[in-house]
């Protein structure tokens, strides 16, 4: 059975390699880059995924876009199309830390280089580089905004995003790293609620069941900071409650001129998706010497600095 | 006999699911390098490495001139920034008599009349880290040391260089300082600084 398998994997690398041998240009004759988003069911990463794609095209390239509907399986069937079909370059935003570095992997045994965008995967050798939100420094600014704004005291409400995704705790001990130095402000809940509008509804409606005296939410995404602020307007709380989301997303955007969300941290897809891809290009015309981690600023969004700002750092 | 099987067959799925699943709870879930002693990092950085750059430190004046000419010309000068984007942190040295005391800062103004709001609470972020450009990123590949180190700097100011001076500080006092700015380059600031001490002195 050992041996067996053992034929079947030598097989299949065997065909992997042979087809990552055999890059092509297109018709146009065309290098291509494959831009692999972890979701397109969030304007976020539709975002991300359409500058990515934009900026290969600007520099010369066949772009196309893949969406793994946070689905690693579905991840690793694009990879294997991606390698079939003679890809020079992916730019890749990964489903999870951990399960998609063996796709990555993949990639780098056929000389595919890879350029991780926004989130990251837990390997320091599997990717050429990684282009990340800087989300830890980001966080730690609205942890801060956030504990003066509720003047150090209080009971508040931690939404989470995936549980595989670093983002999520970056985010979290961010925010944490300086809240929890002020002890009469009180996590009364902690809940994942994955980046996602409904599920934060869903979980805050709950949450504000058991928990109804609270003064402020700390949502790990913009999304999810709209769900908390919905289900706060359904408890008739959203005007006693603070919402604190991250990403710099158009409604939030929106909610914090309207006075509706107390702040965001603002990320800049356009200046991740551009450097993977000038990397990207860098890389097939010969450059080899890559920092393995390229931090992006994010930038605090307030009610006092919010004219300054169009969703997406736009 | 087909009992013993079945019972053998479910001990077999118990042992291989025990050894092929780690549990463990939310909170415990950490990307943190456990090998990097973060703190003696810091304790160097902030007594030993960080003071070689105060000579360095740009008069805030200066930098507002410099600001108000071409703001390009005093980013591309002074300022230092280990993350791509917008803001750069300068290490800036400032004299100014003490206008008002709260809480979470210390407000000076300087005989320029700019207004200098020393934080002596929220003294969090990457200015110190970053200001003097002495932390080398390119030996950290955990981005996670490079947040510790962040966070050690910055709690050893809070605890052992801000507690003497905020126990002492009066009105009218005058006070030197040398501290790191924050600034955003779309969006510089002219005549109003947030400044995280390094260093203070009562004249």
């Amino acid at each position: 059975m050992g041996t067996k398998n053992l034929l079947l994997a030598c097989l299949c690398l065997c065909i992997l390699i042979s087809c990552g041998e055999n890059k092509t240009t297109d018709a146009q004759g065309k290098k291509k880059m494959a831009v692999i988003i972890s979701t397109l069911n969030n304007p976020w990463f539709v975002f991300l995924g359409e500058r990515a794609a934009a900026k290969a095209e600007e520099l010369g390239y066949e772009a196309k876009i893949f969406d793994s509907q946070n689905n690693t399986a579905l991840e690793a069937d694009h990879f294997d199309n991606v390698i079939v079909s003679g890809f020079d370059a992916i730019l890749f935003n990964p489903t999870d830390a951990d399960g998609s570095i063996v796709n990555v992997k993949k990639a780098k045994e056929v000389g595919i280089p890879v350029f991780c965008m926004d989130r990251e995967i837990n390997s320091l050798d599997a990717a050429t580089s990684q282009i990340l939100s800087d989300s830890y420094s980001g966080s730690v600014a609205v942890g801060a905004y956030f504990a003066q704004q509720l003047n150090k005291k209080g009971n508040y409400v931690e939404l989470l995003g995936l549980v595989g995704d670093n983002n999520t705790w970056a985010r979290s001990n961010g925010f944490h790293s300086v809240v929890d130095n002020y002890p009469d402000l009180k996590m009364v809940a902690q809940q994942n609620a994955d980046f996602d509008r409904n599920k934060a509804l869903e979980v805050m409606e709950s949450i504000l069941q058991a928990n109804p005296d609270i003064q402020g939410v700390f949502c790990g995404n913009d999304a999810m900071a709209m769900g908390a602020y919905q289900a706060l307007i359904g408890a008739g709380m959203a005007d006693s409650v603070k919402v604190f989301g991250f990403d710099g997303a158009d409604d939030v955007v929106g909610a914090i001129q309207e006075g509706k969300i107390a702040a965001t941290g603002m990320q800049f897809p356009n200046v991740m998706a551009e450097r993977a891809a000038i990397y990207a290009d860098e890389y097939i015309k010969g450059k080899r010497d890559f920092a393995q981690k390229i931090p992006v600023a994010v930038e605090l969004v307030t009610s006092k600095n919010v004219a300054n700002y169009a969703a997406y750092g736009e | 006999m087909q009992l013993t099987k079945k019972i053998l067959l479910t001990l077999v799925v118990l042992i291989l699911a025990y050894f092929s699943v780690e549990i463990r709870p939310m909170d415990a879930v950490d990307i943190a390098n456990k090998d990097f002693d973060a703190t003696n990092y810091a304790k160097n950085f902030v007594y030993n490495v960080l003071p070689t750059s105060f000579e360095k430190a740009v008069p805030l004046q200066e930098l507002v001139a410099q600001l108000k000419t071409d703001e390009e010309v005093a980013f591309d000068k002074w300022s230092n920034a280990i993350a791509v984007g917008n803001i750069g942190y300068f290490m800036v040295r400032m004299s100014g008599s003490v206008k008002e005391i709260t809480e979470d800062e210390v407000v000076l103004v300087t005989s320029e009349n700019i207004n200098v709001r020393l934080q002596t609470e929220f003294v969090y972020g990457n200015a110190i880290r970053d200001a003097s450009g002495l932390v080398d990123n390119k030996k950290f590949q955990n981005t996670s040391d490079l947040n510790a180190i962040a966070n050690a700097v910055n709690n050893i100011i809070r605890q052992e260089i801000l507690p003497p001076f905020k126990s002492k500080v009066k009105l009218g006092d005058s006070v030197l300082v040398i501290g790191a700015v924050e600034m955003n380059r779309k969006f510089p600031p002219l005549n109003d600084f947030e400044v995280q001490p390094v260093q203070l002195q009562n004249k």
